[in-house]
C-alpha cells in the first residue's frame, strides 16, 4: 500500500457517502434556517417577492442537486482502475456503481425534504 | 359518561374485543372524530389505514407467492427489477403523494384561526388549571378539569405547565400538544357536534400520569353564554344547616388555604378552584363522578386513592362532619 | 506510513490466482502445536481472564440473553397489572420503575449489547480472521456490560430503580421532582455501559476495514459485517448525543448548572434533542445489524444467493445516513413550527424506502431459491410478516397530523414493539437456531422450534395487534392503571394473555437450550444449512488453521472443499511467524494481505477493571466521591497495565505467510489497526463535541436577549489570544517530539512532553480563569453553564493526555519507544492535536460568537 492507495482509500470513501453527506448538509441547513428565523420572527421578511425560508429552502435545494449531480457525473468515471493495478477492478466497480445510486436516492431525499416548504406555512 | 356509536366505524375497530364483550367508550377515541382538527386527521387515518392494509396485502401475497409457487411461475421477481419496482420507484411515488397530503392536511388545520374564545390551561401534578380570559387575556373565570366550549365556534387552547411537562389531548376535538416549562403552546380549534369528551394527559408527568384525565362538554351557542353568565358569579349560599355546617367546617379545616370557593374567604390557588365544584362531571381530575360520597371519600383520604397528588389527608374529621363538607361541595353549581 | 523490513510493493501484487493454493502439504511437523500454543484458552477459573472472541462472544449473548428474560418478566408483570382495570397488584410507584426498567434494559442492555455479542463471536469467522483487533478492549467492554446491567437491574429490588422513563424527559427527572437517587442510576449506571457500546464499535469497524480474509475485496464482504459496520459507524456518531445528554443532566442534577431549568435559561427541549438524536438512530442500530442476519441467514436457508447484494448494501447505508434526520420525528407534538417538523417527516418517509428496498430483496432471495422452511426461516419469514406491518405503521406516525393523535399512545407502543420485537428479536431467534450448530455439539430440536414460533409469533400479534385499536380507543401509554368505564379493559386482557404466550415460548427455548447445548468450536454440529459463508469452516479458538483466500461472495459454495483444504493448512499463515497469537491485516478495498498482527492474550486487566469501573460509576451514584476517585484510579491503573504489553514492535524480520508472499510483523502509522482505533476514537470525541456546540447554539436561540444575560461582561479579547496561542504551543512540542523519537537517549521527549502538558494546562486555566475574573458563574444561567462546561471538557482531555504522556514517556524510559516501535507515540500525537484543536474552536465560539451577534 502506497499513499495513492491510501487517498484513493479517502476518496472513495467520500464518494461513498458523498450524496448523503450532500442530503445531511442541506438537511441541517433548511432546519437550521428555520428555526432560527422562526424563533426570531423573521419569517415575514421577502426576498425577491418570495417568502424568506420559501426562497432560502429553494436555492439550497438547487444548490444541492447540482452538488449530488455532479458526484453523479465524476463518479461515473473517476474510479477506474489505476493504470498497473494488477487487481481486476471488481471492488471499484462495486463502490463506483454503489456510490451513483447512492447519489440518486440522495437527490430523491433532498427533493423530498423540500417539499413539504412548498405546502405548509413555515412557523406555524 | 356519554356513550354513543359513530355512524362510521373504520373497518380495524370493528374486530375489537371491546366491541365483542363489553361496548365502547367512545369519549375518548380517535376513530369517533368529532372536532375540526380530529375530522381532518380522520381523512388522513382512512386513506393510511386502507393504504397501509392493501400494500401488507401485496407484500404478503408477493412473500406466499415466493415461498410456495412453483419456481417457473416465481422466477421473475428473482431480479434486480423486482426489487427496484417495488423496493423504489413504487414507496418514492407513493410516499410522495403521501407527504404532499399529509402536509396540506397541517396547513388546513393551522389555517383555523380567528377565535372567539380563549382558554388558558395550565397542567399541573396531576390536574388541569382552567382559565377562560377575556379580551384583554386577563382571567375571567378559574375552573378546574373541565371545559366548557359552544359548537362550531374556534377555541383558541393556551397550553402551559406550572411544573413538569404534560400533553394536552381529546382525542374526539384534536391531536396533542405539550406543555412544556418556559413555553406557552396555542393552538385552535373547534368542535362540530355537541358532546361530552373526554381528554387525558398523554405525556408521562410523574406518578399520578394514569389519572389526569379531564371532560370538554361541547354545547351549543345559546347555552354556553348562559352557563359562562352562571359560572361566573360568585358561590351561592347555602341554604340549610347541614350545608352552612359544611362550609364552616370547610374553611375552618383550612381547605381554603388551598382551593378557592369565591364569596367565601377561602382564596387558596394551589389546588382546583371548587367555586363550582357540584356542577363538574368529575373529581380528582377525571378519576370520580362528583357525588356526597365520592366528594367525601376524596377528603378524607385523598393520599390514598391518588397517591403523590398534594392534597392532605382530613381523616381526622368524623364521618358527620365530612358528609357535610361534601354535602356543601357538592351543592356549589 | 512506515513499513518495517525489505518488503517491496511488487510482491503483494504478484499473489498467486485463488485457484492454487500458496502452501504444499503436509506442512511440517510440530507447526500447527507452534499456532495451538498461545491460543490455548485459561483453564478454570481462570477462564476470568479470557480475551479470546470465541468465549468473550459467548458469555456476550448469554449475559445478554438473560437481561432479555429479565427485562421480558419485567414486561409479564406489567401486562398482568394491566390485565384488567383498576388492578391493584402493582402499585403506581412500581409500576413506573417497571416501565422505565424495561425500555432501558431492552433498548440499551439487551439489543445493542447483543448484536455486539454476535459480532464478537461471528465476525472473526465470517471475515476469515483469528480474531478482531482489540481482544482486550472488547473483554473490558463485556466485563464492564455485565456487571453494570446486572447491578442496574438489582436497583429495582432496593426501590432505586429509575422511574422517570426511558427517555427521562426533563424536568421530571432533575432534581427538583425525582429528588431520590433513582435517577442518578439511570444516568451514571445506563452512561457508562455506553463506553462497552462504543468500545464495542470501535472494534467492530477497524476489524471490518483491517481484518478480512485475502481476497475478500469490498465487493464480497458478507451483507453481515456490512450491517455490523454502519451499525458501528451509528454508535460511533449517536451515542455521543445521548453521553453529552447524560452529563448534562448529571451536572444539572448535582452541582445545579441550569441546562434545562427554563428559569435559568435552559429549556427542556434541550434534553429531548440530545435525547432523540440518540434515540432514534437507536432504533436503527437496532434493526440494521438484524437485517444483516437476515441477509445472511437467508441465503443459506434458500439456498441462492442474496438477489440485490449490491441494492442491500446501499439500503444499509442510506438507512445508516438518513435516520440521523428523524429524531424530532418524537417531537411532533411540542409545538415546533410546522415546517420544521415537515422536514423530519420528509426524512422519516425517505427512510422507508431503505427499508422497502431490503423487503423486497429478502423476497426476491425466497423466489429465486427453495426455501427450507426449518426453525430459522420460520423466524424470517415471521419477520417479514411482523417487520412490514411495523413498517407500515411507521410510514404513518411520520405523518405529522396522524401522529398527533398516537403520539404516546398504545398505537404507538404497538408500532415500535412490531418494528423491535418483530424487526430485531425474531431475526436474533432466527440467528439463535441458525448459528446454535457453530458452538454446539447438539442442535436444537426442530420439533420444539416450532412450539417456540409459533408461541412466539401468535403471542407477538395478539399483544400488540390488539394495542393498535387500544390506542386508537384513547388509550395513553405509561399508565399504571385504567378506569373501568373506558371500556379498555377486553383488549388489555388480550394483550396480557398474548404476552404470557410469548413468555412460553421463550420458556420453552430456555429449555431446549439447557438440553442441548454442548459447548465446543472444533467438534460441533457443523454445516447443517450448507450455508456459504466462512463461519462454516471448521475453527478452532484460533479461527481456521490458515487463513483461506476468498474468490467469492459464497466462498464455500464456490469451493465445497475450502474447509478442508483451509484445515490442512494450505492457505496463508498456516503457523505462528513471532509464537504469539497473530492475525492478518489486509487493505480495507482490496483485502490484500498487507501485516501480520500481534494479538494480545489472556490478561487479568479486563476482568479487574470491569470490576473498578462498574465500582466507580456506582460510588459516583451514591455520591461517594471519594472512594469513588480511588476505584476510577484503579481502573485507570489497570487498563494501563494490560496496555503495557501490547506493543512488540518488530520482534523478527518480515517472513513468508505462505504462496510466496513475506509480510512483516509490525507496522506504525496510519496503517496500523491502533492508529485506525484511536482515529475512531477521535470521531467519537468530535460528535461529543458538535454536539456540545449545537447545545451552544440551540441556547442561544432561545435566550435572544440574555447572551450573555444582562449583567455579564464578557472577558477581552486579549484572553481568548493567550489561550489559543498556549494551545497551539502545546501541539508544536508534541510535535517536535515526534521529531525526537529518532534520538531516544536525547532526553528530547522526556523534556518535550512535561512542557507540552504545562502549556495545555496553561491553556485550559486561562480558558476558564478568564471567564472566572468577570464574575460570571456556571450556576446562575444557561450561558454561563454552558461556557463552563467547553472548559470543564477541555480539563477532562488535559487529564486524558496526561495519563497519555505519562504513560508514553514511561514507555520510553522502559526502552519500549523508538523512531519504529511508535504506536504509542502516535496514537497520543492523535489525541494531543485534536485536543489542541478543540480547544481553539471552544475557544473561538465561546469569545467570538456573542460578540458577532452584539
Amino acid at each position: 500500500m502506497t499513499a495513492v492507495a491510501e487517498q484513493r482509500l479517502t476518496s472513495k470513501a467520500f464518494l461513498l457517502f458523498g450524496g448523503l453527506l450532500i442530503w445531511a448538509a442541506h438537511f441541517m441547513l433548511v432546519y437550521s434556517v428555520n428555526a432560527v428565523v422562526c424563533a426570531r420572527g423573521l419569517q415575514d421578511l421577502r426576498v425577491l417577492g418570495a417568502g424568506l425560508i420559501p426562497f432560502t429552502v429553494a436555492i439550497a435545494t438547487l444548490v444541492a442537486l447540482a452538488a449530488a449531480s455532479r458526484l453523479l457525473w465524476v463518479g461515473s468515471g473517476w474510479l477506474g482502475p489505476l493504470r498497473g493495478e494488477p487487481h481486476d477492478d471488481r471492488a471499484s466497480a462495486f463502490l463506483r456503481q454503489v456510490s451513483i445510486a447512492l447519489a440518486l436516492l440522495s437527490m430523491v431525499a433532498i427533493f423530498l425534504t423540500a417539499l413539504p416548504s412548498f405546502v405548509v406555512v413555515p412557523c406555524g | 359518561m356519554q356513550r354513543r356509536v359513530p355512524d362510521l366505524l373504520p373497518p380495524l375497530a370493528s374486530g375489537a374485543g371491546c366491541l365483542l364483550l363489553t361496548g365502547c367508550n367512545w369519549s375518548q377515541s380517535v376513530l369517533a372524530p368529532r372536532g375540526s382538527h380530529a375530522e381532518a386527521i380522520d381523512g388522513i387515518l382512512r386513506v393510511l389505514f386502507i393504504g397501509g392494509a392493501l400494500i401488507f396485502s401485496l407484500v404478503a401475497v408477493l412473500l406466499a407467492t415466493a415461498i410456495l409457487l412453483r419456481p417457473s411461475l416465481r422466477a421473475w421477481m428473482a431480479s434486480n427489477n423486482f426489487i427496484i419496482g417495488f423496493g423504489i420507484v413504487f414507496p418514492v411515488i407513493t410516499l410522495m403523494a403521501l407527504l404532499t397530503f399529509s402536509s396540506v392536511v397541517s396547513r388546513t388545520m393551522n389555517g383555523i384561526s380567528d377565535p372567539k374564545i380563549r382558554i388558558e390551561v395550565i397542567g399541573e401534578q396531576f390536574w388541569w388549571r382552567v382559565n377562560y380570559l377575556d379580551g384583554q387575556g386577563n382571567p375571567a373565570l378559574a375552573t378546574a378539569n373541565e371545559i366548557r366550549i359552544p359548537v362550531n365556534t374556534p377555541v383558541e387552547f393556551i397550553l402551559k405547565t406550572q411544573d413538569v411537562i404534560h400533553s394536552f389531548w381529546v382525542p374526539s376535538l384534536a391531536g396533542k400538544l405539550d406543555m412544556i416549562p418556559g413555553r406557552t403552546n396555542r393552538y385552535t380549534f373547534a368542535a362540530t357536534s355537541p358532546g361530552v369528551y373526554r381528554g387525558q394527559c398523554a405525556e408521562y408527568c410523574g406518578d399520578q400520569h394514569a389519572l389526569m384525565a379531564f371532560y370538554v362538554v361541547a354545547v351549543p351557542q345559546a347555552d354556553y353564554e348562559s352557563w359562562f353568565a352562571e359560572q361566573v358569579g360568585n358561590a351561592a349560599e347555602p341554604t340549610t344547616p347541614l350545608l352552612r355546617q359544611g362550609r364552616d367546617l370547610f374553611l375552618a379545616a383550612g381547605c381554603g388555604s388551598c382551593h378557592t370557593i369565591r364569596g367565601t374567604p377561602a382564596d387558596g390557588t394551589l389546588g382546583p378552584d371548587l367555586t363550582r365544584v357540584g356542577s363538574r362531571l368529575s373529581i380528582a381530575a377525571g378519576t370520580y363522578p362528583v357525588n356526597v360520597g365520592t366528594l367525601a371519600g376524596w377528603t378524607s383520604s385523598a393520599p390514598h386513592l391518588k397517591p403523590g397528588n398534594l392534597m392532605p389527608s382530613f381523616g381526622n374529621l368524623g364521618g358527620e362532619q365530612l358528609r357535610a363538607i361534601a354535602a356543601y361541595m357538592e351543592s356549589l353549581k | 506510513m512506515t513499513v518495517v523490513g525489505d518488503r517491496s510493493e511488487e510482491r503483494t501484487a504478484e499473489r498467486k490466482p485463488a485457484n492454487r493454493f500458496p502452501n504444499e502439504v503436509p506442512r511440517p511437523e510440530g507447526e500447527l502445536n507452534e499456532l495451538r500454543k498461545p491460543w490455548v484458552p485459561p483453564r478454570g477459573w481462570r477462564i476470568l481472564s479470557a480475551v479470546n472472541n470465541t468465549y468473550v462472544g459467548l458469555a456476550y449473548i448469554a449475559t445478554g440473553l438473560i437481561i432479555f428474560i429479565l427485562a421480558g418478566v419485567l414486561a409479564v408483570l406489567m401486562r398482568t397489572q394491566l390485565a384488567t382495570p383498576e388492578n391493584d397488584l402493582i402499585d403506581y410507584a412500581l409500576y413506573n420503575q417497571l416501565f422505565t426498567m424495561h425500555g432501558t434494559m431492552m433498548m440499551f442492555l439487551f439489543a445493542v449489547p447483543i448484536v455486539e455479542a454476535f459480532a464478537v463471536l461471528l465476525m472473526p469467522n465470517i471475515l476469515g480472521t483469528r480474531e478482531l483487533p482489540f481482544p482486550r478492549l472488547s473483554a473490558y467492554a463485556f466485563w464492564i456490560y455485565a456487571f453494570g446491567s446486572l447491578a442496574f437491574f438489582f436497583t429495582l429490588f432496593f426501590g432505586v430503580a429509575p422511574d422517570t422513563g426511558w427517555f427521562m424527559y426533563t424536568p421530571l427527572s432533575d432534581a427538583r421532582y425525582s429528588p431520590g437517587i433513582n435517577a442518578d442510576m439511570w444516568l451514571l449506571g445506563i452512561g457508562f455501559i455506553e463506553i462497552a457500546a462504543i468500545a464495542g464499535a470501535i472494534e467492530i469497524i477497524v476489524g471490518f476495514a483491517k481484518t478480512r480474509a485475502p481476497g475478500m475485496s469490498i465487493d464480497r464482504i458478507p451483507v453481515f459485517a456490512w450491517a455490523m459496520l454502519i451499525f458501528a459507524l451509528m454508535i460511533v456518531f449517536a451515542f455521543p448525543a445521548l453521553i453529552l445528554g447524560t452529563i448534562l443532566l448529571e451536572i444539572e442534577r448535582a452541582l445545579g448548572w441550569p441546562f434545562f431549568m427554563a428559569e435559568k435559561g435552559g429549556d427542556p427541549l434541550l434534553w429531548q434533542h440530545l435525547f432523540w438524536f440518540f434515540g432514534h438512530p437507536e432504533v436503527y442500530i437496532i434493526f440494521i445489524p438484524a437485517a444483516g442476519m437476515v441477509s445472511t441467514i437467508l441465503p443459506a436457508m434458500a439456498a441462492t444467493p442474496l438477489v440485490g447484494h449490491r441494492l442491500v448494501v446501499l439500503a444499509l447505508i442510506t438507512m445508516g445516513v438518513i435516520s440521523f434526520g428523524l429524531w424530532v420525528h418524537h417531537m411532533y407534538a411540542t409545538g415546533l413550527p410546522q415546517l420544521s417538523l415537515g422536514f423530519f417527516s420528509a426524512a422519516s418517509m425517505s427512510v422507508a424506502i431503505a427499508s422497502g428496498i431490503q423487503v423486497f430483496a429478502w423476497i426476491a432471495t425466497i423466489a429465486s431459491g427453495r426455501l427450507k422452511l426449518k426453525t430459522p426461516a420460520l423466524f424470517i419469514v415471521g419477520f417479514l410478516i411482523v417487520f412490514t406491518m411495523g413498517g407500515l405503521t411507521g410510514v404513518m406516525v411520520a405523518s405529522v397530523p396522524f401522529d398527533l393523535q398516537v403520539h404516546d399512545t398504545y398505537f404507538v407502543v404497538a408500532h415500535f414493539h412490531y418494528v423491535l420485537v418483530g424487526g430485531m428479536v425474531l431475526p436474533v431467534l432466527a440467528a439463535i437456531y441458525y448459528w446454535y450448530p457453530t458452538v454446539s455439539q447438539k442442535q436444537l430440536s426442530e420439533r420444539v422450534g416450532r412450539w417456540v414460533f409459533g408461541l412466539f409469533f401468535i403471542g407477538l400479534n395478539a399483544t400488540f395487534f390488539t394495542m393498535h385499536i387500544t390506542g386508537l380507543m384513547g388509550m395513553p401509554r405509561r399508565v399504571y392503571t385504567y378506569l373501568a368505564v373506558m371500556d379498555w379493559g377486553a383488549l388489555n386482557l388480550i394483550s396480557t394473555f398474548g404476552a404470557y404466550m410469548m413468555a412460553a415460548a421463550i420458556a420453552l427455548l430456555v429449555f431446549d437450550i439447557v438440553r442441548t447445548f454442548r459447548f465446543s468450536f472444533s467438534d460441533t454440529v457443523g454445516n447443517i444449512w450448507d450455508a456459504g459463508t466462512l463461519e462454516w469452516m471448521r475453527t478452532y479458538t484460533y479461527g481456521t488453521r490458515s487463513i483461506p483466500e476468498v474468490d467469492s461472495r459464497y466462498p464455500l459454495w464456490t469451493r465445497p472443499e475450502l474447509s478442508d483444504e483451509t484445515d490442512e493448512g494450505r492457505y496463508y499463515l498456516p503457523g505462528t511467524l513471532t509464537g504469539r497469537r497473530e492475525a492478518l491485516v489486509t487493505s480495507p478495498i482490496d483485502a490484500r494481505p498487507v501485516y501480520v498482527m500481534q494479538v494480545p492474550g489472556p490478561h487479568w486487566g479486563p476482568f479487574l477493571a470491569g470490576i473498578a469501573t462498574t465500582i466507580f460509576f456506582y460510588l459516583l451514584t451514591f455520591k461517594l466521591v471519594l472512594p469513588a476517585v480511588f476505584f476510577g484510579v484503579v481502573a485507570v491503573a489497570l487498563i494501563l497495565w494490560w496496555v503495557w504489553d501490547l506493543d512488540h514492535g518488530p520482534v523478527r524480520r518480515p517472513a513468508h505467510i505462505g504462496g510466496g508472499l513475506v509480510l512483516p510483523v509490525y507496522t506504525s502509522g496510519s496503517v496500523n489497526h491502533s492508529w485506525w482505533g484511536t482515529v475512531t476514537l477521535l470521531l467519537v470525541q468530535g460528535a461529543f463535541f458538535t454536539c456540545l456546540v449545537f447545545s451552544y447554539f440551540f441556547l442561544w436561540l432561545v435566550n435572544p436577549h440574555s447572551w450573555p444575560p444582562p449583567g455579564v461582561s464578557m472577558p477581552s479579547l486579549a484572553w481568548p489570544a493567550v489561550a489559543a496561542a498556549l494551545y497551539a504551543a502545546s501541539s508544536a512540542a508534541i510535535f517536535f517530539a515526534g521529531r525526537a523519537l529518532a534520538r531516544p537517549s536525547s532526553g528530547a521527549l522526556q523534556l518535550l512532553f512535561p512542557s507540552a502538558l504545562l502549556l495545555f494546562a496553561a491553556a485550559v486555566g486561562v480558558q476558564v480563569y478568564s471567564e472566572w475574573q468577570t464574575g460570571l458563574r456556571p450556576t446562575q444561567h444557561s450561558y454561563g453553564a454552558m461556557v463552563y462546561l467547553f472548559g470543564a471538557l477541555q480539563g477532562f482531555l488535559g487529564g486524558v493526555l496526561l495519563v497519555m504522556a505519562g504513560f508514553t514517556m514511561a514507555r520510553s524510559l522502559a526502552g519500549k519507544l523508538d523512531a519504529v516501535r511508535r504506536v504509542t507515540f502516535d496514537n497520543t500525537m492523535l489525541l494531543w492535536h485534536y485536543a489542541t484543536a478543540q480547544g481553539l474552536v471552544a475557544v473561538g465560539i465561546v469569545s467570538l460568537f456573542p460578540r458577532a451577534l452584539g
